[in-house]
């Protein structure tokens, strides 16, 4: 039987356009399934129930209506469909990657300078005459500076003054800062892995 | 979102309401995190601030806070800060918009109302260095056609 199905060679027109919409088969049950997997479930049926926007016999025919002609336009036009298919995918990837980073006000190019944290400690003491700081390096924020430090644990991670002018786009929003932000980061390979903020709005 | 509850701030002996939070950094870098008690105050706490002139220098301090520890547990500035009784915002750079004078017009969301007036301070590291003051204008009236067709009254 197999070798029957190997040895098939298409001879009229209908054979040939056959084996042009097979991928499409394919491709239209997938996206069928996806449809029918993302259907809305009951608490959303019964929302709508209560909204006065329950399906009537009437949707239902236009949506199989709907359906069918999907399903054709698929069949013919399979191939535009899966370029579609995967540049989808590749920008629900991309997606997601961007999600996933950390959102940082600092970017490298506000970067000044790599400092020795003892260093960016001795400039760091707050003068305040009414004494309500803690005499300690960057004052209220100690404890924060602490856990940063402590994070700075691979011998490749280097420390990074950094200066966001006022106006500049920061995040990963791009948001733009209402005032300059000064703080430290920590950089590995040109990479900022953390910061931490000494001054910003 | 709704319009939410305003800072305090103490200036020149009166107080006014302050439509910034320069706590949010330092809540951010320490990992604090209040409870909300209710949608119009989802930062979880209100503080009163102060400006105190000492040697010619005036200064930004943080002297009342009453913050949710959880929905009922209301703690106090001694319970973030234990030790002291106000606090130098000295990681505070930027401006502090205080409204002034009649209500123009009311936005349901953050500090987006606007006032008669906006008090302007700028601070550099916890210290004033400019103040100005600035006229807002009413918005013009909105018509239905400015609104998207779903927005519009009237729509079934």
């Amino acid at each position: 039987m197999l070798n029957s199905l190997l040895s098939w060679r298409p001879e009229t027109w209908i054979d040939c356009l056959l084996l042009y919409m097979a991928p499409g088969i394919f491709l239209g049950a997938y996206l069928l399934a996806k449809a029918f997997q993302d259907r809305p479930s009951d608490f959303a049926k019964g929302l709508m129930k209560v909204m006065g926007k329950e399906i009537t016999l009437v949707d239902q025919l236009k949506e199989c209506g709907v359906y069918c002609f999907a399903l054709v336009c698929v069949l013919i036009g399979w191939p535009g469909f899966l370029i579609w298919f995967v540049k989808d995918k590749k920008g629900e990837v991309a997606r997601q990657e961007w999600q996933a980073k950390p959102d940082f006000e600092c970017a490298p190019e506000y970067l000044i300078a790599k400092i020795d944290p003892v260093d960016a400690e001795i400039t760091s003491y707050v003068s305040d005459p009414l004494s309500t700081v803690p005499a300690v390096p960057f004052g209220h924020l100690n404890k924060a500076w602490g856990n940063f430090l402590s994070n700075m644990l691979d011998e490749e991670d280097e420390l990074w003054s950094f200066h966001i002018p006022k106006g500049s786009k920061t995040g990963k929003h791009q948001r733009e800062c209402k005032s300059e932000i000064r703080g430290f980061a920590k950089v590995r390979d040109g990479k900022i892995l953390a910061e931490f903020i000494t001054e910003s709005d | 979102m709704t319009a939410q509850v305003s800072e305090r701030l103490i200036y020149g002996g009166k107080e006014t309401p302050l439509f910034s939070n320069p706590l949010s950094l330092y809540l951010k870098q320490t990992g604090i995190s209040f409870v909300s008690p209710h949608t119009a105050n989802w930062r979880g706490y209100v503080g009163t601030w102060e400006i105190i002139e000492t040697a010619g220098v005036e200064r930004l301090y943080l002297v009342q806070l009453s913050a949710h520890k959880t929905y009922e547990e209301i703690i106090c500035l001694s319970d973030v800060f234990p030790g002291y009784e106000k606090i130098f915002a000295h990681w505070f750079n930027g401006e502090l918009r205080c409204p002034q004078g009649e209500l123009l017009n009311y936005v349901h969301g953050g500090y987006a109302s606007t006032y008669e007036y906006d008090l302007l301070i700028e601070f550099k590291q916890g210290v004033l260095v400019k103040r100005t003051a600035r006229h807002n204008e009413p918005p013009p009236k909105k018509d239905e056609k400015d609104y998207p067709p779903f927005l519009r009254r009237g729509n079934a």
